[in-house]
């Protein structure tokens, strides 16, 4: 059996961090972590630099790539504190198929790109990304299409 | 491109000449009447057109981070119904809801103003107290959330206009697809509904006040204690941004230092204590997180010299002006940034094949905070220019700096425009414009809306372009120059101990919250009131902003939630059919023995 623990939010922003996130999250929720989980970001030691600038202070940032996160993420012993930020729905299966599972999965914003159609607000995904969605759902993954608290929300289960 | 300055010039001079008129005629304007004054139809067009204006892209970025506040909203309706000294007071009455609201990221809570623009003329001419104005004014503030995703949606269709304007290579339609086909649609959205309201909404305000008047006297008094109370609820949303980490004891010390002053200050000397205080603290702390140095170039990046500095200006304005004139779902700025870009595609490329694919490479997605997010602008333009002079810039390798930069920009942007300048611009402006007696002040004074102007604008245009041309200038390394530099840290660590101190004071001269009851044990009378302030002078605001505090940031409760209850717990607490209300819902006495 799998244990599932729960992380403080579990993220995909094609934005990581930005106002929502520090203006509002930060504010609604204790953060003292967030990891990026992204291989481009793990690999760019500029944009690593940008990103612990903006995060407000007295919260780290890490950016880690999807094949060598799984055991450090495990072992992190207060996840409730922790955010996992990811940019598309692929790394979020990737990640959840590597092995750092979650229950939660809350889509904040994916801009419009080739291939993409708008879902929800300043939300769009391709067909092919829907599916890695649908497979999180299938696995008892509760996804959530929703900006900030307080706004409006959708369920990805009312999408399909 | 002279015509691009002129162009600007001419902005500015009619809005400093918008700003000279309306001080001369405030001063001038006749001293209060007793008939309210009756909107007519051509007040009511003026009206919905401002109301236009504050959401349009034509007040080169104050529309909307001054325009758009109740604070101005009531200078300029007051001035149009020939009333701006009432007008400013009510406005400013407004504003202390929407204290600390902060829209980040194109998610938007509430409409500050409709509340402002429409709270403000029904409140005139209908002769309401200013002091119940805010109860009538917060839920129309509701309403203005419908027109905000309507409008992010319907103009989600025309990025697709500008896209088959780019493949043509057209650059100039591109730039009139943002702020040209985008306009009349929102001027229909925004303008006429209020134009409908103020003008179909003021008689039947009037009446209704008129039958409360006859009838139910006491729910006027509701409306007072409602009012009275609903700016905790501002200054509560204020502190959920600014009471963090180790900084919060300041609030507590301007809520001491004010209530010490018996309540009635000049918050413009608060704020310089506060500041005074900030730069103890930022010394004694220096600023928050230390960073690590890493190895980044730094060295000043050398132009290849295609562009000059008058290009950089020209496509600044063009988004100082227009980031959000085409604000939509799809790409957000997406539009605005690609307008930004055009004098310098124009100016780098000529043929049809490099227009057309600069402009492609633009009209993606981007979203960003204006001001601040500026600096990716300089950056790209900077890149682009280096490309078109021969050097190996990739599609990816621009866009990279965009997605990249644009949400830690967005970041560091909000918190410091939307949780600092302009809340403090907006409290100060505030305190001037009641001459600290917000919530009794009948009059205002025009020098609060206007300085409050003037804070916002000197950011935008001051820093907006600064941090443009810097951009520009280094390249990439402006980020890390900027950024690591720990000076942006201590900034936003100072100002949050500023920020909180004056929201200290704020609880005590903005909320206006007492207890009439009267016990008479034996023939001896308790007033609690008393007894409270023997406790501590002004407990009750405190205890109040502490509360909603609570339960908006540790409960989560919405803040439409803890508005509604507020004014329904106002309204139905002055019922005189409670024990020891009078027929006006005022307390008279409440006795235990006699």
């Amino acid at each position: 059996m799998i244990t599932i623990s729960n992380w403080g939010l579990v993220r995909i922003d094609d934005r990581l961090i930005h106002g929502q996130v520090i203006a509002v999250w930060c504010r609604h929720q204790t953060f003292k972590r967030i990891i990026v989980i992204d291989d481009a970001v793990a690999k760019d030691a500029f944009m690593q630099q940008v990103l612990r600038l903006a995060a407000p202070s007295g919260i780290t940032v890490e950016a880690m790539e999807v094949a060598a996160c799984v055991e450090p993420l495990n072992a992190i012993p207060n996840k409730e504190n922790v955010m996992l930020l990811m940019k598309t729905p692929l790394t979020a299966k990737r990640l959840y198929e590597a092995g750092v599972q979650y229950t939660e999965l809350n889509i904040g914003g994916i801009g419009m790109g080739p291939g993409r159609k708008n879902v929800f607000k300043n939300i769009a995904m391709s067909e092919e990304e829907k599916g890695h969605l649908k497979d999180l759902t299938a696995k008892g993954v509760n996804i959530t299409l929703l900006t900030v608290p307080g706004e409006k929300s959708k369920s990805f289960k009312d999408l399909i | 491109m002279k015509n691009n300055k002129k162009q600007l010039g001419i902005a500015m001079i009619i809005s400093v000449i918008l700003l000279a008129v309306s001080f001369v005629a405030v001063k001038a304007a006749p001293s209060v009447q007793d008939e309210p004054p009756k909107v007519s139809l051509l007040m009511a067009i003026i009206i919905g057109c401002l109301y236009y204006l504050a959401n349009s892209p034509w007040l080169a970025n104050v529309g909307f981070a001054a325009f758009y506040r109740p604070l101005v909203a009531g200078l300029l309706v007051g001035l149009v119904m020939g009333r701006p000294a009432e007008g400013i007071a009510i406005g400013a009455n407004i504003n202390v809801l929407y204290l600390g609201w902060i829209s980040a990221g194109g998610s938007l809570p509430g409409d500050p103003a409709l509340a402002g623009y429409l709270g403000t003329a029904l409140a005139l001419g209908a002769g309401l107290d200013v002091q119940a104005t805010l109860a009538l004014a917060a839920p129309l503030g509701l309403l203005g959330g419908i027109t905000w995703s309507v409008r992010m949606s319907a103009c989600s269709i025309i990025p697709h206009w500008a896209d088959k304007f780019a493949e043509k290579g057209d650059i100039w339609a591109v730039a009139r697809s943002n702020y040209v086909y985008s306009q009349p649609f929102l001027f229909i959205l925004y303008g006429v509904p209020v134009m409908l309201a103020a003008y179909l909404g003021t008689p039947a305000v009037a009446a209704g006040l008129g039958w409360i008047a006859q009838h139910a006297i006491w729910v006027m008094n509701g409306l007072f204690v409602a009012s009275g109370m609903l700016a905790a609820l501002g200054i509560a949303l204020n502190l959920k941004f600014l009471l963090q980490g180790d900084v919060w004891p300041y609030f507590f010390v301007g809520f001491v230092v004010t209530s010490m002053m018996s309540g009635s200050v000049n918050l413009l000397m608060m704020a310089i204590i506060g500041g005074g205080l900030a730069f103890v603290h930022v010394l004694f702390t220096s600023g928050a997180k230390k960073e690590e140095a890493v190895a980044v170039e730094t060295v000043e990046r050398k132009s290849p010299g295609l562009l000059t500095k008058k290009d950089v200006f020209a496509s600044w304005w063009r988004w100082l002006f227009f980031s959000h004139a085409c604000y939509n779902w799809e790409r957000m700025q997406g539009l605005g940034f690609a307008h930004s870009m055009t004098p310098i595609i124009a100016k780098l490329y000529k043929t049809k094949e490099d227009i057309s694919a600069a402009l492609n490479r633009h009209l993606v997605f981007f979203n960003t905070q204006p001001d601040f997010g500026g600096v990716i602008h300089g950056i790209v333009i900077a890149m682009e220019e280096e490309r078109a002079a021969g050097a190996d810039i990739s599609d990816e390798a621009i866009n990279g700096v965009k997605v990249g930069l644009m949400g830690p920009f967005a970041g560091i942007g909000d918190t410091i425009q939307q949780g600092i300048v302009i809340p403090l611009g907006l409290a100060i402006g505030m305190s001037i414009a009641t001459g600290g007696q917000l919530g009794t002040a009948t009059r205002g004074n025009a020098l609060g809306p206007i300085f409050f102007i003037l804070v916002v604008a000197a950011w935008a245009w001051g820093f907006g372009w600064w941090i443009y041309y810097q951009g520009y200038k280094q390249g990439q390394a402006a980020v890390t120059n900027i950024l690591a530099s720990n000076q942006m840290n201590k900034l936003i660590v100072g100002a949050s101990v500023l920020g909180n101190f004056i929201m200290g004071a704020l609880a005590v001269s903005f909320i206006k919250m007492s207890t009439p009851i009267v016990f008479g044990i034996g023939g001896t009378n308790f007033a609690i009131q008393g007894i409270l302030d023997q406790i501590m002078p002004n407990l009750l605001p405190l205890l109040l902003v502490i509360l909603v505090w609570w339960l908006l940031a540790k409960k989560h409760v919405s803040p439409t939630l803890v508005m509604v209850v507020i004014i329904v717990v106002g309204i139905l607490g002055a019922v005189p059919i409670f024990w020891g209300l009078d027929a006006a819902g005022q307390a008279i006495r409440v006795g235990l023995l006699g």
